[in-house]
């Protein structure tokens, strides 16, 4: 049984149907022990399925599932799913927030024409975020958004930045206070309450580790030179 | 009159926040409260009724029974409000 580790745990996933196994296959390891077994019920993808706003298949909404209890099994244990487009150069990690639609997508790909020898995509929507002691890291995983983007790498998180739409682009450092007020609407809560106090003791971490700005910005290479120049000298 | 089952209240990045353990997948519905507001959230957990909140204010701070009574049935507004109080 093939085993893959992501955010550096090794886990046994055991789906029902083959679109996981390939959505992870990047992510395979052999030879290692397993931390923890997942697996969704047909009970759980047909639940999942009936929520879903779009119609979709019992198992995409599988895939959906292994996420989430995976989210939920490591967020004790300091490990946070980060809704964002994050980006590595200089061996440094950059995450982009922002309501869907807002263009963090856009903004990235500004960046990798650029710097396309500069620049990787980790995980264009979804990677997950891991404390240790005083140092976060992002890991790319496979459940990455529509484009496919994710890498199975990682680096340190070098900063946060907030994207809205503006007409002029500036970007500021925001305060500890404004950061709060912004990063939960990017976070999953994990379910249950030992999850979801290790969450709360990661983002209090993270606001002390991590610089976050907003940057307000209309799509044009001078916003991602901006956000570069700045993001890269945080 | 006491809080609901379900609500943590921790300190983040001096901050204190009071989160709903609800089964959503969001953190909608939580709240930031100040020094007063944790105070007061901590005595209600603990079985206060509005005159200990009150005393317990006075005692906390250089306020006036006034004002503390004020603050106290704000607070108590606010949370039958959002509707995290039950008898």
């Amino acid at each position: 049984m093939p085993l893959y580790r992501i955010a550096d745990f090794v886990f046994d996933i055991e789906p029902l149907y083959d679109y996981t196994l390939s959505l992870c296959k990047d992510y395979e390891v052999t030879g290692e022990a397993a931390d923890f077994s997942v697996c969704a019920t047909l009970a759980e993808c047909e639940a999942e399925a009936a929520r879903a706003l779009t119609p979709t298949t019992l198992a995409y909404s599988e895939a959906l599932i292994v996420y989430r209890k995976i989210c939920d099994l490591l967020a004790p244990r300091g490990v946070i799913l980060l809704h964002g487009a994050t980006v590595k150069t200089g061996g440094r990690a950059y995450a982009f927030c922002a309501p869907s639609g807002t263009g963090k997508t856009t903004h990235i790909r500004l960046w990798l024409s650029l710097f396309p020898d500069r620049v990787t995509v980790l995980n264009g929507d979804k990677p997950l975020l891991r404390r240790e002691g005083e140092s976060f890291t992002v890991y790319g995983t496979p459940w990455c958004g529509k484009e496919g983007w994710n890498k199975n790498d990682k680096a340190p998180l070098s900063a946060i930045c907030f994207l809205e739409r503006g007409e002029k682009n500036a970007i500021r450092r925001l305060s500890k206070e404004e950061a709060l007020g912004r990063i939960f609407e990017q976070l999953l809560k994990p379910s249950g309450a030992l999850g979801i106090d290790g969450l709360l003791s990661t983002v209090d971490g993270l606001l002390s580790a991590v610089p976050m700005f907003l940057l307000s910005c209309n799509i044009s290479e001078e916003a991602a030179r901006l956000s570069y120049d700045t993001l890269t000298h945080a | 009159m006491k809080i609901k089952e379900g609500f943590m209240l921790r300190e983040v990045a001096g901050f204190f926040l009071v989160v709903p353990l609800g089964a959503k997948a969001s953190f909608q519905g939580m709240m930031k409260l100040n020094a007063t507001g944790k105070l007061l959230w901590e005595r209600l957990t603990a079985g206060a009724d509005e005159a200990a909140l009150i005393a317990a204010l006075l005692e906390a701070y250089e306020v006036d029974e006034a004002t503390a009574k004020a603050d106290v049935a704000d607070f108590i507004a606010h949370l039958e409000r959002i509707e995290v109080l039950e008898d």
